[in-house]
């Protein structure tokens, strides 16, 4: 079907398609919040983790559900919470997702990931970790708070990144913030030292707790200036930690080529794939395209139906499987590139503007408005 | 609070629907959709007290944003609006004159309301809405958008049926919801205009055929656009430029724009090729020989 897609540069003209529209629509990710149970109050935590949830699924419906998504065609599945190594079950649950074929990563503060966990995980087979790691240490132990006494949650986390690149891939993920903006260079200097390879860079958006943080914690739109130099600068070395950097930032800037993809493979950014080539199960068995959208994205519940019902009826996703261009708005209406972009991160655009069709958060829009 | 954000005026109006209507506004909702579901609660809510009371707490929070946004310093503050100056003012204006007009209105309604026998009572509010009356929520929908199902709202509640007068209001920058009222339970509408068409294929035995110029220039291609694609589908050879030519003729200027920037697409991208003399024009088959993207004069592939 043709749809309004991507505007031409330099022309009135628009192509009738998007790259998106010719994606076979499959859920080749899926992020799988297998707990709400947390052992820490990180101030921008987007579900406000800490007591285990009611509705969480059993062992039961979720390797039921591992099942259907590996027939649906999701081929990497991204294991988090709360704190995924707070779940009864997480090394069972790892190791049937495993035997399933999916490839398993798990996400985690790093607080509890000791040696005896490390290598739980790697005889369930999972394939890479996931740790966070928020700034240098006053600001990440500020960020990502204890709930009671305990040691520094950023030497716990530091110590388990040590511990996990000497056995599994790593990435180091880090939630760009106004505390930790600038300490960007020196936790880059931190991670190569203890020789992190990977390195995702995302941005803060404010949803949850973050919108309780009294003063200004997210961002300003004009500080993505400073973080994209950062990223296309440290990115250009090509030394390690390789940095990804996350949907929430760009676009379109004469450095987007240098943003995105694997070392000597840049990806230009063609609209977010949520819904599309993307899935997120919540800790209480509500499906999404994308783990940070807010409920009204919620393409239904697995209490209810099962993941094919959910995922085969792409109406469900209807803001990525029918986006329509036409109804960008604001300063993202009247881009050149709108249509190809589709206003960023669209989780970022509604929680910031409460439309999908507009991204404050755009280096290519505030370069404009200041020209 | 972070102290950048400002709520926009979508997000205020999202969850007011949320709150007095229990209509939820789906994500991908435009923001005439999205105003539009406002509307329709003016409409069908009005006699409801405390929804009155609500709406002024919206008007009093919308004012309290604006102003807050005018008196911040420059690039202190998210630009998270997407209404512009004009229109957020308007939508201000229409609140209030919502607000005013329902003061006045009240009070007659609520004399003719007791001057009347139970059974006329009754028959009014049948003919007049009874959903415009009380403060259950209403199930109001957007024809226009269908089946796109923008608005949602609890599917137990019967339909409103706003009465006349105020189904006439717009919002600013909304078209007359009046011109495509259908007479059913749907009074709302979003009016999709048409698209102008294509100059027609000929029909007459007398008639020169139609050129692609022609159909250009009637669909208002600029003149710059128009060279590459007409370079380009010559190059393409005579039987696809004349079968383009034929398959456009006539089609709205919507599907003949979509089309063509596959074309200029494809000379953009110097994927303009000639198909084989036998090869028959097929509407289905992209004129590229290998779609890449061209971005800022770099190209990837």
């Amino acid at each position: 079907m043709r749809t309004t897609g991507a505007c031409l540069p330099g022309s009135s003209l628009r192509l009738s398609w998007h790259p998106l529209d010719r994606l076979a629509r499959e859920p080749q990710t899926c992020i799988w919040e297998i707990t709400r149970r947390c052992n820490l109050q990180c101030i921008h935590c987007e579900n406000c983790c800490g007591e285990r949830s009611a509705r969480e699924l059993s062992a039961e419906q979720i390797a039921t559900t591992a099942r259907a998504l590996v027939e649906l065609g999701c081929r990497h599945l991204h294991v988090t919470g709360g704190e995924p190594l707070l779940h009864p079950q997480w090394e069972e649950l790892c190791r049937t997702f495993v035997r399933l074929g999916l490839r398993t990563s798990l996400i985690t503060n790093g607080t509890l990931l000791d040696d005896d966990r490390l290598a739980r995980a790697q005889g369930a087979g999972v394939a890479a970790v996931g740790i966070s790691l928020d700034g240098l240490e006053a600001t990440h132990d500020s960020i990502r708070l204890r709930a009671g006494a305990g040691p520094s949650p950023f030497r716990t986390a530091m110590a388990a990144v040590k511990r996990a690149c000497a056995s599994l891939p790593t990435v180091v993920i880090t939630a760009v913030n106004r505390r930790n903006l600038a300490e960007l260079p020196a936790l880059r200097q931190l991670l190569a030292d203890v020789g992190a390879q990977r390195w995702q860079i995302q941005l803060v958006i404010p949803v949850g707790r973050a919108l309780e943080v009294a003063e200004p914690f997210v961002i300003a739109p004009a500080q993505l200036e400073e973080l994209m130099a950062f990223i296309a600068e440290a990115r250009k070395g090509g030394q390690p930690p390789h940095i990804d950097t996350s949907d929430t930032i760009g676009y379109f800037t004469e450095r987007e080529l240098e943003l995105r993809g694997p070392a000597g493979q840049p990806r230009l950014w063609t609209g977010c794939q949520a819904g599309i080539r993307a899935l997120a199960i919540t800790y209480d068995g509500r499906v999404r395209g994308c783990s940070i959208m807010p409920p009204e994205f919620d393409a239904g519940d697995l209490h209810d139906e099962p993941i094919t019902t959910i995922w085969n009826d792409a109406e469900r996703f209807a803001y990525s499987t029918r986006f329509d261009a036409r109804k960008l708005a604001g300063a993202c209406g009247r881009c050149q590139v709108g249509p190809l972009c589709r206003a960023g991160c669209t989780t970022m655009a509604y929680w910031t503007t409460g439309s999908i069709y507009s991204n404050p958060f755009c280096l290519y829009r505030i370069r404009g408005a200041q020209a | 609070m972070d102290s950048l954000l400002v709520p926009s005026s979508i997000q205020r109006i999202r969850a007011f629907l949320i709150e007095m209507a229990g209509m939820k506004v789906k994500p991908w909702a435009s923001v005439d959709e999205t105003l539009h579901a406002l509307h329709a609660t003016l409409v069908a809510r009005r006699s409801c007290d405390i929804f009155w009371t609500s709406l002024r707490t919206l008007l009093e929070a919308l004012a309290g944003d604006l102003k807050a946004r005018q008196e911040a310093q420059a690039g202190t503050l998210l630009d998270n609006e997407i209404l512009s100056v004009e229109r957020y003012l308007a939508l201000l204006e229409e609140i209030r004159a919502c607000l005013a007009r329902q003061s006045e209105d009240a009070p007659s309604f609520r004399r003719l309301a007791h001057g009347l026998s139970a059974p006329a009572l009754g028959l009014l509010l049948l003919l007049g809405g009874v959903a415009t009356v009380g403060c259950e929520s209403t199930s109001l929908r957007s024809p226009g958008s269908k089946p796109d199902a923008s608005v949602t709202a609890p599917a137990s509640q019967p339909d409103a049926h706003p009465p006349a007068d105020l189904a006439r209001e717009r919002m600013p920058g909304q078209p007359d919801a009046t011109a495509d009222r259908v007479p059913d339970n749907n009074p709302i509408i979003i009016v999709v205009p048409q698209p102008d068409a294509a100059v027609a294929p000929s029909t007459g035995p007398y008639d020169a055929p139609v050129t692609m110029q022609e159909i250009l220039n009637s669909c208002g291609v600029a003149s710059a656009d128009q060279s590459p694609i007409l370079s380009c589908l010559n190059s393409l050879g005579e039987a696809w430029a004349t079968g383009v030519t034929d398959y456009l003729a006539g089609k709205s200027c919507d599907t003949v724009t979509s089309y063509l920037s596959d074309v200029e697409w494809c000379a953009q991208s110097g994927g303009c090729r000639a198909m084989p003399s036998t090869t028959p024009f097929n509407p289905d088959q992209e004129p590229c020989a290998q779609p890449v993207l061209v971005y800022l004069g770099v190209r990837f592939v």
